[in-house]
């Protein structure tokens, strides 16, 4: 017989479940213990949302609680200096004498000025928390995290046009997929587990995938047809294609153009709507009585979709009409030279997905004839992450929009923009407003007002944002030029790596100086706890509680037809040494600070416990009982925790057919003309010119646009390539690299500690495959061994995941690829899309063989 | 290009993988069989005590040497357990009876009893096979590898088994000087004949397969030196020609010339088996 | 009796690696030595380029040469077709890894499981690792195949590209997701045959 493989004698095996948060998506999994030591993590079966599956990081990373070099005690900084490469001289402290540093500068930051405290982490489940304590201490600057380079514009799209945070495909329906710089379906992105599954029944069932990405990504080895293009141009691009389905083609959906957008609103010469006198709502043409009307008096079966009308004595378009003039202006002959895909392609692409979307198509669900459009777009961080970020999301986007596949069967959708305590609103214009439950933070729509900024990410001056975080470096390093009454003082910052995420490492390393205090929760002395003066062991989410549900449905409960299912995380183990999940010590610190009430004040705002199961205003309460409660509230008074005791997973209905395609039933409208972006735009341009500022105003109009980045333009200086960067299915983003089981895929893999790079480009440079390289941009190098290969577009030179650590403990990690993120330079106005606040992440660098 | 990665590489890519389980150890411990049985027979035959016993030690030595090689040598029992299994488990029961057996006649001789008679016609028969058998077996081994189609091939058997016969006939000439016409002859010509076979084999591997031809690209290449150089020139051709020379005018064939003549094949063998291993490709899986 | 086989769709995986994950943890497989490999191999040239993902393990093969080449019967074929190594019987001489057209054999060098300082948090598990010396490979699960189960990497597939199964017995025979397909075994030229097919 070949080795036992048998438990051992007298063993049992404990299985808890619970909920993953080895990336953000929430997956049920069961961790699985043998006399207390963890041996194995399993997808729940029972979990909606994964349905048994578990990625390669979710199955790996249990190892991480018994990593070495997991951090188990506080410590404190010996060395005063800070810096890359210096070694911080750490010394074990005892809790007490942690809390001796830090609850006194605590205390006099908050009677000097609140808003010096800064927090920062990446815990989705566990904002709530964090932000309740932020609004019990007095700041504003409680949001520091990861958005420098994640989804900021794509978000912002789909909040105005979905009422939703998140975007997704009706894999299940839909026949024509286009993926724009996304991964989704495979591995990465919302969802994965479960998109996956779908994505790959649906290629197996014949749907047409293509993939627009630079770098031929695992996603892009799954389509049918990969285009890759020029990064950062992708606007251009899908102008040139809604220019050919609108004027060459007239391939779009008359009748969701008319009811469910403002194509049909009349446009004025200055831009505005012509609006009724009366009622102040914007006007439509009404062909049947060949006279205007305000929108919602006309039958919008007669309002008219192009065309132009006088109306008060003044010339008005239709919107629709003023989008497809302006549009002629992006051809595609004008798109190949900017993008490098050919014009053939662009308008094969166009006809394609036109066609393929069916427009007129219905399909009979629970007796509802509903519109049926199986194509849809989907793009995230590729196509969003550069300067004109917002517009450039929007105009790929506007695919969607012109076929009217949003949230129907076969289509794009929302994730969850109707559920079942949460539903968008309607304003006065029609135009549809997410529900804040989804929404999470600011609402681009309707726009705020712009004023001086009073917050580090200086989110004042982006008024139409949904959050600024990537700036948080831009207001810290700067306060007195953006008129901050007040500077950075303390620093609570855990889960989160600004050392690698963002831009330069040296750069990124001068603005943390500049806090007198940095708290860090970790657990590994990662870059950015480098820099910290105190570190404090943090739990593992195997070994701590959360608020209740784990999963938000903003985006990791699956949209479309299905149940509302909520997780629950509850620990499988004890965490070891001294270790504390850094939610209960916030709890703790509120408590020596004295401001316990104002903590269960400010949660309470967000938490949704009922009146039945209300905190003690006064009283200390662990997240697990806030969790219970909450539970309550949601599943109803009779929830224990033994409901959780075989599966995390709890359902509590099956959607209605509202909720699986709202798209058929919601009223607001979505806009294809932001009128709202002209008196933004006009409004800030008063702001920013009173404080002297300089500002970019260019997308604050009502026409999408395309607006190029900044290093695209071609220096004969040598940094010939332009960088591209994607998310490797086994890596998540730069934790991951410390699991040996995970780091040994990354060693194996051809395309994970590797620099990829066309051949034609390697010949110029005299370079050859495996060659050790110097990668350099303007702003910052790091070293890399070359790949060479047909896989990457000649004109980029394609750096995979968040690599190249160098942390001192982390031996696994350390010196394993490239970083990418240490090549960009630090947010400025020039980087900066001033509608999201996304940061561009295009650079262009130089690379040298290493002798 | 081709790439070729190395056996036992963390590296996810489909390509060709040069083996790297034997090496230059497994490579030695083959020459030791081959060398050991031969110098053994052929002692034997002439009746050369010391070249007997050096046999035997030969043999011994590369029994140890594979012992070295193996992970878990405690389980040599079952090996033995099952003797008709594989070529190697025939091999670790019949050299070891070889060794037993050539130890035995050692003493016997020692002892003042050499083999005479009838005992020596039957003991030669049985060690003129025993010897064909060992100086063949890693031949056998490698030949029956459908993975590597460098190996898997009829003519590596008799590759190997002349090459080990060559080598020890030399080794035995260089310390025993045997002049006799039909002697001289014996070495020559089983170079020749490995010669011509490893000649007929690597023309055959030209069209074997496209793992074949990765194979003789390396041999062209990465180890043309030690193979056309080493292995074929200097181990082949050398003492093809001085041997031949000696066996024309025996006069001039001084115990220098014997040792030259050993001491070059030695080394052709050692780098004959070092290269057929090193050039031993897996093919692509797809 | 059963004889077991698996089917891997190339057109579903997606190279996500979450089997050689799954492989790892239920083996306890020491450092950098997988059961199950996703290999890749690029065709054609910019912009015609891609990947193709190739999730490689013992094929099981009917006809499998690693078997006969072992000195010690220590690799042998159960009755329902898996190809196993009795790792106690096993010398580590290296015959069967030079065997195996596939390169699916490893020899244990190193037995450690888990961190190179030594620390084997992992090694006192619910699964014994490979000793020190011997062969070893992919066993197709097969003590969760005894309890009715599918192998860790067919359970953990995101994409569900590997299907396990007997190949004329159960409820949905293996052979029956065949049906319209072209089945390949990997290098059919070897004469092993393949237990695992793949399906494009
Ligand atoms: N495995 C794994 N999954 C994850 C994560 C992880 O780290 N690992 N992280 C999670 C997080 S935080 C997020 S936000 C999501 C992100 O999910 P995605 O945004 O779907 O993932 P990325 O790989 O970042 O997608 C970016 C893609 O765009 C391409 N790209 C880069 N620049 C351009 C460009 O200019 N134009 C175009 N068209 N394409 C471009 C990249 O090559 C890459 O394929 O994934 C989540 N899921
Ligand atoms: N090159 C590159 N840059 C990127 C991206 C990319 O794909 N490529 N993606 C961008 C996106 S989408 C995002 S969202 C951001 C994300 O960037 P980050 O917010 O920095 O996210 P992570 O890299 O996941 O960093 C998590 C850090 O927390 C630590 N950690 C892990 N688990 C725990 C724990 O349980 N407790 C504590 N206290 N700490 C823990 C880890 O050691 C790690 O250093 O990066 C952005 N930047
Ligand atoms: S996708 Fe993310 S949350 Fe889900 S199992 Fe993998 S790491 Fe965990
Ligand atoms: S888990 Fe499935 S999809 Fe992922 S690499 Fe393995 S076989 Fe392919
Ligand atoms: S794949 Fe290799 S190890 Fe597995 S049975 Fe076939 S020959 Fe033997
Ligand atoms: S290494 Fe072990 S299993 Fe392989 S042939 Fe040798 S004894 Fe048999
Ligand atoms: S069947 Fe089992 S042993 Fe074989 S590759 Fe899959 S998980 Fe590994
Ligand atoms: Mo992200």
């Amino acid at each position: 017989m070949q080795s036992e493989k048998i438990e051992k004698q007298g063993d049992t095996l404990t299985s808890t479940p619970t909920v993953c948060l080895g990336c953000y998506n929430s997956c049920g999994v069961k961790v699985q213990s043998v006399n207390g030591k963890v041996v194995d993590v399993i997808g729940d079966k029972e979990a909606v949302n994964s349905r048994g599956y578990i990625c390669a990081k979710g199955r790996a990373r249990f190892l991480d609680l018994y990593d070495p070099e997991r951090v188990l005690y506080p410590l404190k900084r010996g060395n005063p200096e800070k810096g890359i490469g210096v070694d911080p001289q750490w010394q074990r402290i005892s809790w007490e004498e942690a809390f001796d540093v830090i609850i006194p500068k605590l205390k006099a930051v908050r009677e000097k000025d609140p808003r010096g405290l800064v927090i920062s982490h990446f815990d989705l489940p566990a904002y709530g928390i964090s932000n309740a304590f932020g609004a019990a201490f007095g700041t504003n600057n409680m949001t520091w995290n990861r958005a420098d380079y994640c989804g900021a514009a794509p978000h912002w799209v789909h909040l105005i046009t979905n009422a939703s945070f998140n975007g997704e495909i009706d894999f299940k329906e839909c026949k024509y997929i286009l993926l724009w710089g996304t991964q989704l379906g495979h591995l990465a992105e919302t969802i994965p587990l479960l998109s996956a599954d779908e994505m790959a029944e649906a290629r197996r069932k014949g749907a047409k995938l293509v993939v627009i990405d630079p770098f031929c990504t695992n996603t892009a080895a799954k389509a049918d047809e990969w285009v890759p293009i020029k990064p950062g141009t992708d606007g251009a691009m899908a102008l040139a294609m809604a220019n050919i389905m609108i004027n060459d083609l007239g391939l779009y959906d008359r009748d969701f153009l008319a009811r469910r957008t403002n194509a049909v609103y009349l446009v004025k010469a200055d831009g505005h709507f012509m609006r009724d006198a009366a009622t102040g709502k914007p006007m439509v043409w009404d062909g049947a009585a060949s006279a205007p009307g305000p929108f919602d008096a006309v039958d919008p079966g007669n309002a008219a979709l192009a065309g132009t009308f006088e109306v008060d004595g003044e010339t008005c378009r239709t919107a629709f009409t003023a989008l497809a003039d302006h549009l002629r202006q992006f051809d595609a002959a004008w798109a190949e030279k900017i993008t490098t895909v050919p014009a053939a392609i662009m308008r094969r692409l166009a006809e394609e997905f036109a066609t393929a979307a069916r427009i007129g198509a219905t399909v009979e669900i629970d007796g509802q004839t509903l519109p049926f459009r199986p194509a849809a777009v989907h793009f995230k961080r590729g196509s969003g992450a550069h300067k004109g970020g917002a517009l450039s999301s929007f105009a790929v986007h506007m695919l969607n929009i012109l076929v009217g596949n949003l949230d129907v069967p076969g289509g794009q959708r929302g994730v969850n923009p109707l559920g079942p305590f949460w539903q968008p609103d309607v304003d006065d214009d029609g135009m549809i407003i997410v529900a804040q439950h989804i929404a999470k933070y600011f609402k681009p729509y309707p726009a705020r007002k712009a004023t001086p900024p009073e917050s580090l990410d200086l989110h004042e001056l982006l008024p139409v944002s949904l959050f600024t975080r990537g700036l948080y470096p831009l207001g810290i390093d700067n306060p007195e030029k953006f008129g901050l009454p007040y500077k950075p003082e303390v620093l609570l910052i855990g889960r989160t790596n600004p050392m690698m995420n963002s831009h330069n490492a040296e750069a990124m390393g001068e603005t943390l100086k500049k806090f007198d205090l940095q708290v860090s929760f970790a657990t590994f002395i990662d870059e950015t706890a480098e820099f910290a003066d105190i570190i404090l062991p943090d739990a593992h989410d195997f070994e701590r509680w959360d608020l209740f549900p784990a999963n938000d449905p903003y985006a990791f409960i699956a949209p479309g037809p299905g149940q509302w299912y909520w997780h629950m995380r509850q620990p499988s183990l004890e965490g070891p040494g001294e270790t504390r999940a850094w939610t209960e010590v916030y709890i703790d610190i509120m408590e020596r600070l004295g401001l316990i009430e104002e903590f269960n004040h400010a949660g309470a705002a967000t938490w949704k416990i009922s009146e039945k199961h209300q905190l003690d205003p006064g009283k200390r309460h662990a997240v697990k009982d806030i969790a219970e409660r909450q539970a309550k509230t949601l599943i109803g008074d009779d929830f224990t925790f033994d409901d959780v005791a075989r599966t995390s997973c709890l359902i509590t209905r099956d959607k209605t057919i509202e909720e699986a395609f709202p798209g058929a039933f919601v009223a607001g409208r979505l806009p294809i003309y932001l009128e709202f972006l002209i008196d933004a735009g006009k409004d800030l341009a008063g702001v920013v010119k009173e404080m002297g500022l300089e500002w970019d105003l260019r997308p604050y109009q009502p026409l999408v646009t395309y607006i190029p980045c900044l290093e695209h333009e071609h220096a004969e200086d040598g940094y010939d390539l332009l960088i591209v960067n994607f998310k490797l299915p086994f890596m998540n983003q730069s934790v991951s690299q410390q699991n040996i089981w995970l780091d040994e895929i990354g060693r194996a893999n051809p395309y994970t500690y590797n620099v990829m790079m066309h051949p034609s480009a390697a010949a110029r440079k005299g370079l050859k495959d495996g060659d050790r390289v110097l990668v350099e941009s303007h702003h910052g190098k790091d070293e890399g061994t070359l790949k060479v290969t047909e896989i990457v577009h000649p004109e980029c030179l394609g750096i995979p995941g968040m690599l190249g650590h160098w942390a001192r403990n982390l031996h696994v990690a350390a010196k394993k690829g490239t970083s990418f993120n240490t090549l960009l330079p630090p947010p400025s106005i020039d980087r900066i899309d001033t509608l999201s606040g996304q940061v561009d992440t295009c650079a262009r660098v130089r690379v040298t063989k290493l002798s | 290009m081709t790439h070729i990665f190395r056996q036992g590489d963390v590296d996810f890519s489909v390509g060709y993988k040069v083996q790297t389980t034997w090496g230059f150890q497994e490579g030695l411990t083959f020459v030791l069989e081959g060398l050991g049985a031969t110098l053994f027979f052929v002692a034997l035959l002439a009746g050369h005590l010391v070249g007997m016993a050096l046999g035997v030690v030969v043999l011994g030595a590369s029994g140890v040497l594979l012992m070295m090689h193996l992970g878990r040598p405690k389980n040599m029992i079952y090996v033995m357990a099952n003797f008709r299994h594989s070529w190697m488990s025939r091999g670790a029961v019949l050299i070891p009876t070889f060794i037993g057996l050539g130890a035995l006649v050692v003493v016997a001789d020692l002892a003042g009893a050499p083999l005479t008679g009838g005992v020596r016609i039957a003991a030669l028969v049985v060690f003129l096979l025993l010897t064909l058998f060992t100086a063949m077996k890693s031949g056998l081994v490698l030949s029956t590898f459908p993975a590597i189609a460098f190996w898997n091939g009829g003519l590596l058997p008799v590759i190997f088994g002349l090459s080990g016969l060559s080598a020890g006939v030399a080794i035995f000439g260089a310390f025993d000087d045997f002049v006799t016409a039909l002697w001289s002859w014996v070495g020559p010509a089983l170079t020749a004949a490995l010669l011509v076979t490893l000649a007929i084999h690597l023309i055959t591997m030209r069209n074997a397969g496209r793992a074949a031809k990765v194979s003789m690209g390396l041999i062209g290449a990465r180890h043309a030196l030690p193979f056309y150089g080493g292995a074929v020139g200097v181990g082949l051709a050398l003492p093809l020609v001085l041997g031949i020379y000696a066996a024309i005018v025996p006069g001039e064939a001084t115990t220098w010339l014997w040792i030259v003549i050993a001491v070059a094949r030695l080394a052709g063998d050692i780098l004959l088996r070092d290269v057929l291993l090193k050039v031993g490709v897996f093919d692509k899986v797809r | 009796m059963a004889k077991y086989g698996m089917i891997i769709d190339l057109q579903k995986c997606i190279g996500c690696n979450a089997c050689t994950v799954a492989c790892k943890v239920e083996h306890n497989t020491p450092n950098d030595i997988h059961y199950t490999q996703v290999l890749e191999y690029e065709s054609g040239e910019f912009p015609n380029a891609s990947r193709t993902f190739l999730p490689t393990l013992c094929n099981h093969c009917e006809n499998p040469p690693c078997v006969p080449v072992c000195p010690t019967k220590a690799s042998y074929v159960r009755e329902d077709g898996i190809v196993l190594i009795d790792h106690d019987r096993c010398i580590g001489c290296g015959a069967c890894i030079l065997a195996c057209p596939y390169d699916q054999r490893t020899k244990v060098e190193d037995e450690r499981t888990v961190f190179p300082d030594g620390l084997t948090a992992f090694m006192n598990n619910a699964h014994a690792a490979p000793p020190k010396g011997v062969a070893t490979k992919c066993d197709f699960c097969y003590h969760r195949v005894d309890r009715g189960d599918v192998p860790a990497c067919v359970e953990t597939c995101p994409t569900r590209a590997r299907i396990f199964g007997a190949w004329n017995e159960g409820e949905t025979p293996l052979r029956e997701h065949l049906a319209g397909h072209n089945p390949q075994g990997l290098l059919p030229e070897k004469g092993t045959e393949p237990n695992v097919v793949y399906i494009d």
